[in-house]
């Protein structure tokens, strides 16, 4: 049974290699003539003008948890309509209490102003 | 009611508040440690009534508090035991403490330290009543060096003084050589029976499955401890010069109660001395000697507290001889009112120091009665209980205890004790007559005068206690019901006590010799004839004087040769070779520490591979050993 | 023996939850709200579930969500020393807040929210369970950590602890996902049900399953060698915070320790005892040597924390009722006198900080020896010297581990606590024998709930040491598997 991995290992094996032998080769052979211009980030001779890293707002965050919190729920949506014959009483409390959950996260969310973009 | 648990925590209580916040309460705290000990003593008087409805016999009561410790087949509960010897001794301990606490809001006023010694006083108490209220040794034993502690503590109360330093550590040291032993023999009786609960080793003396040779190993190990807790030969020494410490402490500590433990624990373990007859018999012997060669020292005393504090060893050994004869109902009587008359003569003596600006010297006092009458007074009546004048406490009890003696066919404890009392009733007088009759010698600019109410007042309840404590068991052929003995017998036994009235006469013939003897040295105007006596005695007077050289020969024969071994051992094993390895294992350890710690990079990665090695090695490990 | 269904199981974390948010709602209501009254809620939420969960001391055994959460005795002595971490936290929380300002609804909200994940951590029965209760209290812990934005350390905590905390979900999970490759269930009834006589289950899978479950758990107890965020997250993070982690996490992260590998998989334990002994003996020594040469009185205390895991795990080598009754009252004394450590460096402020650098303490119990005096306290009693509580919690350890022929461990661990002793005894000599400095009037904080707090971590450190028997009398009640 074991003998099926072997495939897998020998792809493990493959993989570490090639990674190990570029940086090994590319360190052995490429050309090493430093100057200052050379180490400095974007090395084409022009000097940037923006810091090289942008940063993303911290609201992208915020709309982007939003967005995912409300697609969850509707994915939840689907199978519990589907079987929601089956435990009516239940299954109504329990989203009940779900969708409750949510929206004291959504409340807070907002009442913190997590929902103005200016 | 049975409250034997407030007894413990009252007194617990106001220690833990006064070590706490007694700076806080400054003067008060005096008062908070008395109502500390009042509620106990309440407490302790109410808790007696309730056992005396109990119909005889089944007198015993065993409360379990919780349990402390359970590993392998050790059982060991925080648990107290309230029986008529208990109770007789907590009663004993809460009154005569109350009073002591009052007594001492008077004598240590202006005390910088003042809620401390109040703080040490109740905790002291509180030591005691545990070591009373045990049901196992192991409690006992923690009460017991408990006491050692405050015992320490209250001696060397005043640090300041270089001697009161000295006097504490002497204590100390002295009496756990006794507690060395009496652990050891804690562990024998543990060895042999499988549990430290009191009851059951001695229901297992009584019926017999220790060996006798057991038992006499462990009751002579039990006495040690005895013998250092109760100042007895060889190990007496260090209770003269616990005189140092602030007087009420030695009138609570070093002569009513602390001392007293060890007559307590004998008498606790009575069916192990009645199996083991020559550990008893030992008790007995040590007992009467320690109480004729303290009162030969007493006789030749000229301080104060030290004429009590040899007169408490001497007292203490009488106590001893009577449980080694097996009169225990009538050694724990003799403690009873021996309780009383000496914490009064401890408190007398304080006041008479009090009212002398710090005077302890006889030959400084003189004609006090005058000046102090109250004091004097009271002085009186503890002077008639030591000495065993007919109405007064002393003599109901010392005459029990020889009474016994002589009943169970001892004649030469008999006569060496009689000696003792006749001696005892000699030292006291002389102190009586030199302080407070003849001339006044007191140094210039002393001005006596009497004591304040807080402590003329426990002074009188206490003369009182020892005018009539007496009663408590007066003998049946007076007409009395002989009521502590009956009270205590189903615990301590029944001792062969035959009224001999040859006995009474003889010892009152003693004393009353010696207290004349007394009088014509001592009381007239100028002290030419104690000069002419000492000087007739010579050589004897020197040797009693020097205390024998005990002192002298402890330091040579066994002090220094310990402390040249110890040099050794500081010098040469324990610098070269001890210390070599502990420096050793401690450089190597930092050193590691030093190593080591640059694998805490504070970098992630170097965190994760930390994580990734250790889970690669254990599943490396799983691997092997699945194949 | 089937046992009952009922959801009140669930209660006492219903309570942590419902107080979790109606402090969110009561900020939605009136935003950035600062006050006392955020940590009266919190403390009222964690009481409520102290008296719910004290109410199933009594019940038999129950289970609830289809046997994922189990209510038994040793869940609510778990979960009491839990919400004590939670109680003593919120305690020690305003005052340190408030000074750095932020002291907000959050802050309480996600505390409560932690204390659920882990009290639900002490009762799962099912893997499922175990790793979601586990993401629950790490990732209200990661925000906690970092909760001081300003302070650069308080960052780095946090960041280094999700980073690593990730990292060691992915192994925990792995494990998880080998177990049921291995047994066909994740539920740990039905785990212990496979893997012995008349089960089905591939031992070779779930060999490998327990070594990867022991990486994830041994990361949230901080065992050696998964320990290396701790003292960088517990220096960083924000001193109650610190608490909170050292006591809650690893009191919860033990419970499940000993749920999965005592009551799961006892039949393996020739297979688990001899790496995990390895790692407890890696964990005392290697903690110890390294607390050594810290100067850093909190990073210090880490590393005891650190040290304190290996003890307990030494109990959960031994695998018997002694081990598991020992190991419970280890916790319960380990959380109480590390929260009253970190308490007394929260008491010792230095201006507005904190006096954190061993330099700093000279001559404290000089200035301030009733406080020096506890903190004294409380570090005698982690070195374990008698007759502190922490003394009998080891001896009742070290007597398990010797009582299931593992007495080379006591041996080495005892070792081991000779080493710690002498850091935690020094902090009591810089403070006790050495000169104040001049101008330094130390100042301790004067708040309220952090005098509680004290009183309450010496309160149980003393019981224990006064009355050990009676507490491992409750341990022993709290066995609920028989070992």
């Amino acid at each position: 049974m074991l003998a099926s991995y072997l495939p897998i290992a020998f792809l493990l094996i493959l993989a570490g290699a090639f990674a190990l032998v570029s940086v090994t080769l590319s360190r052995l052979i490429s050309p090493k003539d430093p100057s200052p211009q050379k180490l400095m980030p974007y090395e084409c001779g022009i000097a940037e003008i923006d810091p090289p890293v942008e940063r993303f707002p911290v609201r992208f965050y915020l709309v982007a948890m939003l967005f995912v919190i409300f697609d969850v729920e509707v994915i939840l949506f689907f199978p519990w309509a589907l079987s929601f014959k089956s435990f009516p009483v239940f299954s109504l409390i329990a989203m009940s209490v779900f969708i409750f959950m949510l929206g004291v996260a959504f409340v807070y969310e907002w009442r913190n102003g997590g929902l103005e973009w200016d | 009611m049975n409250l034997s648990w407030l007894i413990l925590a009252a007194p617990l209580a106001g220690a833990v508040v006064l070590l706490g916040y007694g700076k806080r309460f400054g003067r008060s705290s005096g008062v908070i440690a008395c109502v500390a000990m009042s509620v106990a003593f309440v407490a302790a008087l109410i808790s007696m009534r309730w056992l005396l409805a109990v119909p005889n016999g089944g007198r015993s009561v065993h409360f379990h508090l919780f349990e402390w410790l359970a590993v392998g087949r050790l059982h060991l509960g925080v648990d107290l035991r309230y029986d008529p010897l208990s109770a007789a001794m907590t009663a004993m301990v809460t009154g005569v403490g109350l009073l002591i606490h009052i007594y001492s809001t008077g004598y240590m006023e202006g005390d910088p330290r003042f809620h401390r010694f109040f703080a040490y006083l109740n905790l002291f108490v509180f030591s005691m009543l545990l070591l009373v209220l045990a049901d196992n040794l192991l409690f006992l034993y923690a009460g017991w060096e408990l006491v050692g502690l405050c015992s320490y503590l209250l001696i060397g109360f005043w640090f300041e003084r270089p001697a009161a330093a000295t006097a504490a550590k002497k204590a100390f040291i002295t009496t756990r050589i006794g507690d060395t032993g009496m652990l050891i023999g804690i562990f024998v009786l543990f060895a042999s029976v499988h549990s430290l609960y009191i009851p059951f080793i001695n229901r297992a003396a009584a019926d017999g499955s220790i060996t006798k040779t057991t038992a006499t190993a462990a009751a002579l190990l039990l006495f040690m401890g005895a013998v250092g807790k109760s100042a007895q030969i060889p190990l007496y020494v260090w209770l003269p010069d616990a005189m140092e410490g602030p007087t009420p402490v030695s009138a609570l500590i070093h002569a009513a109660t602390m001392v007293t433990a060890g007559v307590y624990l004998v008498v606790r373990m009575n069916p192990l001395y009645q199996l083991a007859h020559a550990a008893a018999m030992v008790v007995a012997v040590i007992g009467v000697a320690t109480a004729l060669y303290a009162a030969i020292l007493a006789m030749a005393e000229d301080d104060i507290k030290r004429v009590l504090a040899y007169s408490t060893i001497s007292q203490l050994g009488f106590m001893f001889l009577g449980a080694g004869v097996g009169a225990n109902g009538a050694a724990v009587f003799h403690l009873i009112t021996h309780a009383f008359f000496k914490s009064l003569l401890f408190l007398g003596a304080g006041s008479v120091m009090h009212g002398l600006g710090g005077e302890t010297a006889l030959d400084r006092m003189g004609g006090l009665r005058k000046a102090m009458p109250w004091t004097f007074a009271v002085m009186f009546c503890a002077w008639g209980a030591i000495t065993g004048v007919l109405p007064f406490a002393g003599f109901f009890s010392k005459d029990a205890i020889m009474a016994s003696v002589w009943a169970g066919g001892h004649t030469a404890l008999f006569v060496v004790g009689a000696i003792a009392a006749m001696c005892t009733a000699f030292y006291m007088s002389r102190l009586l007559f030199l302080a407070f009759f003849g001339r006044e010698r007191w140094s210039e600019g002393v001005h006596p005068h009497e004591s304040p109410k807080s402590m003329v007042i426990p002074m009188a309840i206490l003369a009182v206690a020892s005018i009539f404590g007496g009663l408590l068991n007066l003998p049946e052929g007076l007409k009395g019901a002989a009521r502590l003995s009956g009270f205590l017998d189903p615990i301590v036994g029944k001792a062969n006590e035959k009224e001999a009235l040859g006995v009474v006469l003889v010892m009152w013939a003693l004393a009353a010799v010696a207290t004349l003897g007394a009088w014509f040295i001592y009381a007239t105007g100028d002290l030419r004839r104690r000069e002419t006596v000492r000087a007739r005695l010579g050589p004897v007077n020197t040797l009693v004087r020097q205390k024998f050289f005990v002192d002298e020969i402890y330091a040579t024969v066994i002090v220094a040769p310990l402390r040249l071994g110890a040099s050794f051992c500081a010098g040469v094993l324990d610098r070269r070779v001890i210390d070599g390895a502990v420096n050793g294992a401690a450089t190597l350890v930092s050193r590691a520490s030093e190593v080591w710690r640059k694998l805490q990079t504070g970098f992630v990665r170097s965190y994760a591979v930390g994580i990734l090695g250790g889970a690669a090695l254990l599943v490396l490990y799983v691997v092997v050993r699945t194949r | 023996m089937p046992v009952v269904q009922h959801w009140t199981v669930l209660l006492p974390e219903l309570a942590l939850v419902g107080g979790a948010i109606f402090l969110l709602l009561i900020d939605a209501a009136k935003p950035s709200q600062r006050g006392p009254h955020l940590a009266f809620i919190t403390l009222v939420a964690v009481v409520t579930s102290g008296v719910l969960a004290f109410f199933q001391w009594s019940h038999p055994t129950t289970s609830a969500l289809g046997g994922m959460v189990v209510g038994d005795k040793f869940g609510v002595f778990a979960r009491f020393i839990i919400l004590g971490a939670g109680f003593l936290a919120t305690l020690t929380a305003p005052a340190y807040l408030h000074r750095r300002g932020l002291d907000r609804a959050e802050f309480y909200a996600l505390l409560l929210l932690s204390t659920a994940g882990m009290t639900l951590l002490a009762v799962s029965s099912d893997l499922v369970m175990v790793f979601i209760t586990i993401e629950l209290l790490s990732l209200a812990l990661y925000v906690m950590a970092g909760f001081e934005r300003g302070r650069l350390e308080s960052q780095e905590a946090s960041m280094k602890y999700f980073l690593l905390g990730a990292f060691a979900s992915a192994f925990l999970l792995y494990g998880i996902a080998f177990v049921f490759g291995g047994t066909g269930t994740t539920n740990l009834l039905r785990i212990r049900a496979e893997t012995s006589l008349g089960g089905v289950a591939d031992f070779r899978l779930v060999g490998l399953a327990v070594a990867l479950l022991a990486v994830g758990l041994g990361f949230k107890a901080a065992m050696v060698p998964f320990h290396m965020w701790t003292p960088d997250a517990y220096q960083g993070a924000p001193t109650p915070v610190t608490a909170f982690m050292a006591g809650g996490t690893k009191a919860a992260a033990f419970a499940a320790l000993l749920r999965v590998l005592v009551l799961s998989v006892p039949e393996l334990r020739w297979d688990w005892q001899g790496p995990l002994a390895a790692l407890t003996v890696l964990t005392v020594v290697f903690a110890s040597i390294i607390a050594v040469s810290q100067t850093d009185v909190k990073r210090m205390l880490a590393y005891s924390s650190i040290s304190h895991a290996g003890f307990v795990a030494i109990a959960v080598v031994a695998a018997s009722r002694s081990g598991i009754a020992a190991a419970l009252v280890y916790l319960l004394v380990y959380t109480a006198m590390t929260i009253g450590a970190f308490g007394c460096v929260m008491l010792f402020r230095d201006g507005d900080g904190e006096r954190v650098h061993l330099a700093k303490y000279s001559g404290l119990g000089v200035r301030r020896p009733a406080a020096a005096a506890l903190f004294a306290f409380f570090l005698f009693s982690l070195a374990g010297i008698p007759p502190t509580g922490g003394f009998w919690a080891k001896w009742y350890v070290f007597f398990a581990a010797i009582r299931s022929h593992h007495a080379w461990l006591a041996i080495v661990a005892v070792g081991a606590s000779v080493i710690a002793a002498f850091f935690y005894v020094r902090v009591a000599v810089v403070m006790f024998m050495q000169e104040p400095p001049e101008g330094d009037e130390m100042e301790l904080d004067s708040s309220v709930g952090l005098k509680i707090a004290l009183a309450l971590c010496l309160l149980v450190v003393v019981a224990v040491g006064v009355a050990p028997g009676f507490f491992l009398h409750l341990a022993e009640k709290a066995l609920p598997f028989g070992g």
